[in-house]
């Protein structure tokens, strides 16, 4: 599903050392008019990347005995979310498409100045259980780079990023033929020689 | 999940907040209407 990530990406992450991560949490969500902020803060010995935010199914949760019960999917239930300068707030609601579609990484860099912040709502009139997991890549806070020496890694990233970016279109401009010649005419288009 | 843990829940989202679990979870998350509770330990 994230084949562009697994291709750009993993360069970037292997290069400089990144460390998969991933934190799995349960909240139990008590039924509420006001919505309730919750702000997740990366481990500040590094530059954290989240690459999503997926969640489990959300359940009836019975408080007297720790029990949970039915699925509970509806749209009076779910969270706000947003990454400052990377994700605007927008609204998940535990519904289908939500839970169980994960269609693009988020690419976010989050830190202890700018924690990854959620609201969450819960109109069911009922407690929820629900798991969730945030995936991340941490990074050392200071990199080296051949090219520019020691970089915070959320800058190196974005050069790198608009790097491919930036080669991808001239190759575009040079033109496939040009290309193909330089490998003696054995690149193949469209699957011919 | 143990019956410590079970009763602190049940306190907890009864006054209207949200509990999240996990073994640093007050290491990670915040917020006035908050609790955060470190468990399992032992990693």
């Amino acid at each position: 599903m994230f084949a562009w990530l697994q291709s750009f990406v993993a360069p970037f992450v292997v290069t400089f050392n990144g460390q998969f991560w991933h934190d799995t949490v349960v909240m139990i969500i008590p039924p509420t008019d006001v919505p309730i902020d919750i702000l997740y803060v990366p481990d500040p010995n590094v530059k954290t990347l989240i690459v999503g935010l997926t969640f489990g199914t959300p359940r009836e949760y019975d408080p007297d005995t720790g029990t949970v019960g039915p699925e509970v999917l509806s749209p009076d239930i779910g969270v706000y979310h947003s990454q400052e300068g990377y994700m605007l707030w927008h609204w998940d609601p535990f519904v289908e498409s939500i839970l169980n579609t994960n269609p693009y990484p988020q690419l976010l860099w989050s830190s202890r100045e700018r924690p990854y912040e959620l609201r969450a709502v819960n109109r069911t009139g009922k407690y929820v259980y629900v798991d969730a997991t945030f995936w991340l890549i941490k990074f050392p806070k200071a990199i080296y780079c051949p090219i520019y020496g020691e970089c915070d890694p959320e800058d190196l990233f974005r050069k790198y990023m608009a790097g491919v970016t930036n080669l991808l279109i001239a190759l575009e401009k040079v033109g496939v033929e040009r290309i193909a010649n330089l490998f003696g005419g054995r690149l193949t288009v469209g699957g011919r020689p | 999940m143990s019956e410590e843990v079970r009763g602190k829940v049940a306190e907890e989202v009864r006054k209207g907040n949200l509990v999240i679990i996990h073994p640093q979870a007050s290491q990670k998350f915040s917020g006035s209407k908050v609790r955060a509770i470190d468990y399992p330990r032992g990693g």
